[in-house]
């Protein structure tokens, strides 16, 4: 298929999940209401508004920078199994918000996502420096392991809990893009847009290292700063998003994958493709999350997971991709 | 051309490279052979900057290596690592890479001077037939063409190699050595190679450097560091070691007799 037909499929795609995600829930707005909605003042403008809008942008915004966090991580580290939760950010940012809903300070349950997502991240980083030199090997390995034990006092502190903290715990842990404030959108817009565009400016500095990271160095690149910066600025945009989303499986580990299979290998294609696709495909599995079921929603990355999950394996089985040659 | 001036290097305290000092000129092949674990993939390593010297400097053109910025010293040294890695790209986006240290820090696209560098890089190298093909479909000859197409792409002064032949049939080796004498006289390219066979940098080289334990050995035209006693002594070899003129050549010709 030619890259031009993918790329209005893509856009296609783009507007049937933003449609779909801002026509469905419980309320049923039909996108015949919506385009009323649009006009006039009454509930259903007020839901759109307060509710779906604010819901559909946060959504798009945390799935856009899950994608190019994966990518970029993935490309740092050649590794197919890695996502923007393998250096423990999600084991971090559970086990701060946990502490905060444990200690009654659920309302800083957001809060305490972010600073356990950084916390845990800034460790894992510490561990993996030697003569200013980040191994990316140890890196990986720290960061499993610190994910790991983070998980366990996730579960410790679980098996304490009273019941109510306990549900708040799990739900947080399930993530969900139900409380899309302003504050959440805001700060996830300028977050994952932030990190496109460096992972647009560093695209043929991942394009070499993703190959090898001894001939990018031949090739000029600067490999140590280039892994800091896309370290860095990953860490702090997926720390944002698991803050006010929780932990959303999948996306930056698919979307990368299935874009790298499907349009290009080629980082300046595949940052702006992962984080349009990321997007998309987050805020068409919450729409799915919130309707399969109404008035009962599922957890969004339950969705993520089982489509996520079988699109991407009937896509690798008809392709002849090897991540690593 | 090259100078590497006294250098040293340390590995968790032990030493692996030992006062090295040599200058490599232009348009020279210059052969860098020895046992494992000489230092010879270490020296590649320095000149291609990946390492640094505890002692001593590396210049190029009378300038330090640390003097010159990365991409600027790129564009002058193309270097092909030992087991070079390839991903699953077409051989076109890998021979592009070739071209990053041209790029400046906001350019996204390839320029035109850049598409045509690569086409001639891949004629120039025989590999033009295989531009649209995956890189872990080819045949390691063919791999290693495209490794040279990339490196040529970057239009560099010096060449550095290591074990480019390694793995190939004979025929494959002739052709990579054809092709190095054609890019030398074309393009005034300067060659340092890394070669296991002391037969092949008798046959190609101009001078050789022979390595041992981290310090230079030897270092002269073929006719004079080829010679039986030095390579029994480099090596550790036994008597079934011997060295004799080339009969086609008259260069000196090392084999093992039973």
């Amino acid at each position: 298929m030619k890259s031009v037909v993918k790329l209005v499929l893509l856009v296609i795609f783009i507007l049937v999940s933003v449609s779909v995600s801002l026509s469905s829930g419980d309320s049923g707005i039909s996108l015949f209401n919506f385009i009323n909605a649009l006009s006039n003042s009454g509930v259903d403008r007020v839901i759109l508004f307060d509710l779906r809008i604010p819901r559909v942008l946060l959504g798009f915004f945390v799935g856009g920078a899950l994608g190019v966090c994966g990518v970029m991580l993935q490309a740092l580290f050649r590794n197919p199994l890695t996502e923007p939760y393998t250096l423990g950010i999600s084991g971090g940012a559970a086990f701060g918000a946990a502490l905060a809903i444990v200690f009654g300070l659920g309302r800083f349950m957001a809060f305490g996502g972010f600073v356990g997502s950084l916390a845990v991240v800034f460790f894992v980083y510490l561990l993996s420096i030697k003569n200013r030199v980040v191994d990316i090997s140890k890196m990986l390995l720290i960061g499993v392991m610190v994910s790991f034990v983070s998980s366990s006092l996730v579960l410790f502190m679980m098996a304490v809990s009273d019941p109510v903290k306990l549900h708040r715990i799990v739900f947080w842990m399930m993530g969900s893009l139900q409380w899309p404030n302003r504050f959440a959108v805001v700060l996830n817009a300028i977050s994952s847009v932030f990190v496109l565009i460096v992972g647009i400016f560093l695209s043929w500095n991942l394009n070499a290292i993703s190959v090898s990271e001894e001939d990018a160095v031949y090739l000029g690149v600067n490999v140590e700063s280039t892994k800091k910066v896309v370290f860095f600025i990953s860490s702090l945009a997926v720390g944002i998003a698991v803050a006010f989303a929780g932990i959303i499986g999948f996306v930056g580990l698919v979307v990368p994958h299935f874009f790298r299979l499907t349009f290009s290998r080629d980082h300046k294609f595949l940052i702006p493709l992962s984080f349009f696709g990321g997007g998309s495909f987050l805020i068409l599995s919450d729409a799915l999350a919130r309707s399969l079921f109404a008035p009962v929603e599922l957890p969004v990355g339950v969705i993520t997971g089982i489509v996520g999950g079988i699109v991407f394996i009937w896509v690798l089985a008809r392709s002849r991709w090897v991540f690593n040659a | 051309m090259l100078k590497v001036e006294h250098i040293s290097f340390s590995y968790n305290s032990k030493r692996i490279l030992n006062d090295i000092d040599f200058e490599v000129k232009r348009g020279e092949f210059f052969a860098i052979a020895g046992p494992n674990g000489a230092g010879k993939s270490t020296l590649i390593k320095m000149i291609g900057r990946l390492l640094e010297p505890d002692k001593g400097d590396l210049y190029l053109d009378g300038k330090s290596f640390r003097l010159y910025k990365p991409k600027e010293l790129a564009q002058k040294i193309s270097i092909v690592s030992q087991n070079p890695s390839y991903a699953f790209i077409k051989v076109e986006e890998f021979v592009l890479l070739g071209r990053i240290p041209y790029f400046s820090a906001f350019q996204f696209f390839e320029k035109r001077e850049d598409r045509k560098a690569i086409e001639e890089a891949l004629v120039m190298c025989d590999a033009g037939h295989l531009k649209g093909r995956y890189m872990n479909e080819l045949s390691g000859g063919e791999r290693q063409l495209v490794f040279l197409a990339k490196a040529i792409s970057t239009k560099p002064k010096l060449l550095v190699l290591d074990e480019p032949l390694n793995g190939l049939d004979i025929s494959k080796q002739d052709a990579i050595l054809s092709l190095l004498e054609k890019m030398r006289s074309e393009f005034d390219l300067t060659i340092i190679a890394v070669l296991h066979d002391l037969n092949v940098a008798s046959e190609f080289a101009d001078r050789i450097l022979l390595m041992k334990s981290g310090s230079i050995f030897k270092i002269g035209k073929p006719s004079a560091v080829i010679k039986e006693g030095i390579v029994k002594e480099l090596y550790n070899a036994s008597e079934k070691v011997k060295v004799f003129d080339n009969p086609f050549s008259s260069n000196p010709f090392v084999c093992i007799t039973r």
